[in-house]
């Protein structure tokens, strides 16, 4: 029974983590945190049901054109609002803002399109469960994790190991010396949009698979958020432990206390943390010495 | 000789205050040219505005012969980098992070190599300390790193914005000592100074900066022996 509860915990835990890490990359490079962040999975699940449920596509290209509808929602807020924002050079609020003013009108437009039905994939998602030493542990809570894990490995590979996660971390320490030394400061920061989305969109359609699918499923990125601040604003690591962690707790809490005080628990956990470590579990500052 | 960087009636502003009044000036190839003056004269902004992270309002630049790129990394791609004020850098990156963000997008893979090694020779204390923290450093290794990673971008052309800013003294003769070394390998040097007479020691020529324009131009050595010059222009 435990063992079911953790694996289950851990599964949701991935699909924050999807979204914990967006919000982590964004706030590390432009200061602010992305609320409309959950939006773009809300717009990545929406895709995919229109292409799984009215163009009747199989369900891979479906997920596909959810993750790349992720991707392109959030590149193309950064480019149509928040680089101009940013252009202006007014505090970070105004970036905050009109996140916020985005969220709405997404959810809204998403209410004009789909109205306030729950929808579900079309194609047969498997219902089965395994056997582990006694617990049943669901097949799609596997799939899930799996899928979630393999983004995961290739964002922290991207991060660390690469050329373009370099330039990344170096524009979060010093975005001024970073372009001063010929970073290219925007693009980087609309591929990391791109791939914030898109992890945002396989997010949305994992969300929609496990739940359902509907315009306000994007305040699912609050528990994301809430996952990013106790791992530590701007660390991905942190961002994904944090939201495993939130997983797990709100699975057990479900379980063995009471479904209804779930997000109760969740928040007391963020409060506690703040008091306790506010920089977040993997928000160890090196700062720059005067 | 010839210009490898030539700026002619350069001017700038923050909002309606002028920060550059049509500033002219030139560094001829294997110089080492000063901008000197206190503080306000505009000296940073005209490194801003040659690195184009400020947008300058009129005048033209011209980089080896040929109008400067628009965009800040075509610059460092063309052959100049700046070692910015206050050193700036990535504190949360290694030492070799640091270096490696330098070399930015060259792909001559044993140029690269080369430069690696002759910046270890010229500062063993990061080779030390490679695998640290930039902000572990101690100010003066900062400022090393923060040049180490100019040199990385294989420049032909580097500007120095207050090397000395908030150096021990006996760092601060060292620094001068190793733009002096750059400058000796065959890399021209536009060098901004509060610090005039170090400066002025190893400049071939210098400028003199006040209120956004320029009000002296002479050698080091002509400067240098001018005993009206720091109480007029430098503020001190």
């Amino acid at each position: 029974m435990l063992l079911q509860q953790i694996i289950t915990g851990i599964s949701i835990g991935g699909i924050y983590a999807l979204l914990a890490t967006g919000y982590s990359l964004i706030y590390s490079l432009l200061d602010f945190s992305n609320w409309s962040h959950g939006e773009f999975a809300m717009v990545g699940a929406y895709v995919a049901i229109v292409f799984s449920n009215i163009l009747g596509t199989p369900f891979v290209i479906a997920a596909v054109m959810g993750v790349l509808g992720g991707a392109c929602i959030s590149f193309l807020s950064e480019r149509v609002v928040y680089r101009r924002i940013r252009s202006t050079g007014g505090p970070n609020m105004f970036l905050m803002i009109g996140a916020m003013g985005m969220s709405n009108v997404f959810q809204q437009a998403a209410n004009l399109i789909f109205t306030g039905q729950y929808r579900s994939y079309s194609f047969k998602l498997p219902v089965s469960t395994i056997e582990v030493g006694g617990a049943y542990i669901g097949v799609l809570d596997l799939i899930s994790l799996g899928i979630t894990a393999v983004i995961l490995v290739v964002l922290i590979y991207l991060i660390n190991k690469t050329k373009f996660g370099l330039n990344v971390r170096a524009i979060a320490c010093n975005q001024k010396a970073a372009r001063v030394l010929g970073i290219r400061v925007d693009q980087s920061i609309a591929t990391v949009f791109l791939l914030a989305g898109s992890l945002a969109g396989a997010a949305g359609i994992l969300y929609g698979m496990k739940y359902n699918v509907f315009p306000t499923m994007g305040n699912v990125g609050l528990k994301a958020f809430i996952a990013s601040v106790i791992g530590g604003l701007g660390s991905v690591p942190g961002a994904i432990v944090g939201a495993v962690l939130l997983g797990v707790l709100e699975t057990l809490v479900s379980a063995y206390i009471s479904s209804s005080l779930r997000d109760f628990f969740s928040f007391a956990l963020l409060i506690v943390l703040l008091l306790v470590k506010p920089s977040g579990l993997f928000g160890v500052d090196v700062q720059e010495k005067a | 000789m010839s210009a490898i960087l030539k700026i002619d009636n350069l001017k700038a502003a923050y909002g309606g205050i002028h920060a550059l009044r049509g500033v002219s000036l030139q560094v001829e190839e294997g110089e080492i040219v000063s901008v000197l003056g206190a503080n306000g004269a505009g000296k940073s902004t005209l490194l801003k505005c040659i690195s184009a992270v400020m947008k300058r309002t009129d005048g033209t630049i011209e980089f080896m012969g040929k109008p400067i790129p628009s965009k800040p990394h075509e610059i460092v791609e063309a052959g100049l980098v700046q070692v910015p004020e206050a050193r700036q850098i990535f504190a949360k990156l290694t030492v070799m992070e640091n270096l490696r963000v330098g070399v930015g997008n060259r792909k001559d893979v044993e140029g690269i190599k080369r430069d690696y090694e002759r910046v270890f020779t010229m500062f063993p204390r990061l080779k030390e300390r490679e695998k640290q923290y930039g902000g572990l450093l101690s100010g003066g290794e900062q400022q090393m790193l923060a040049i180490a990673r100019g040199i990385m971008a294989n420049p032909k052309l580097m500007m120095f914005d207050e090397p000395s800013l908030g150096l021990a003294p006996v760092i601060v003769t060292q620094m001068f000592e190793i733009i002096k070394e750059i400058n000796d390998e065959g890399c021209s040097i536009l060098l901004v100074e509060q610090n005039a007479n170090k400066a002025l020691q190893i400049s071939d020529h210098a400028y003199i900066m006040q209120t956004g324009e320029v009000v002296r131009y002479g050698t080091g050595a002509e400067l240098l022996a001018d005993d009206t010059l720091s109480a007029a222009y430098l503020g001190n």
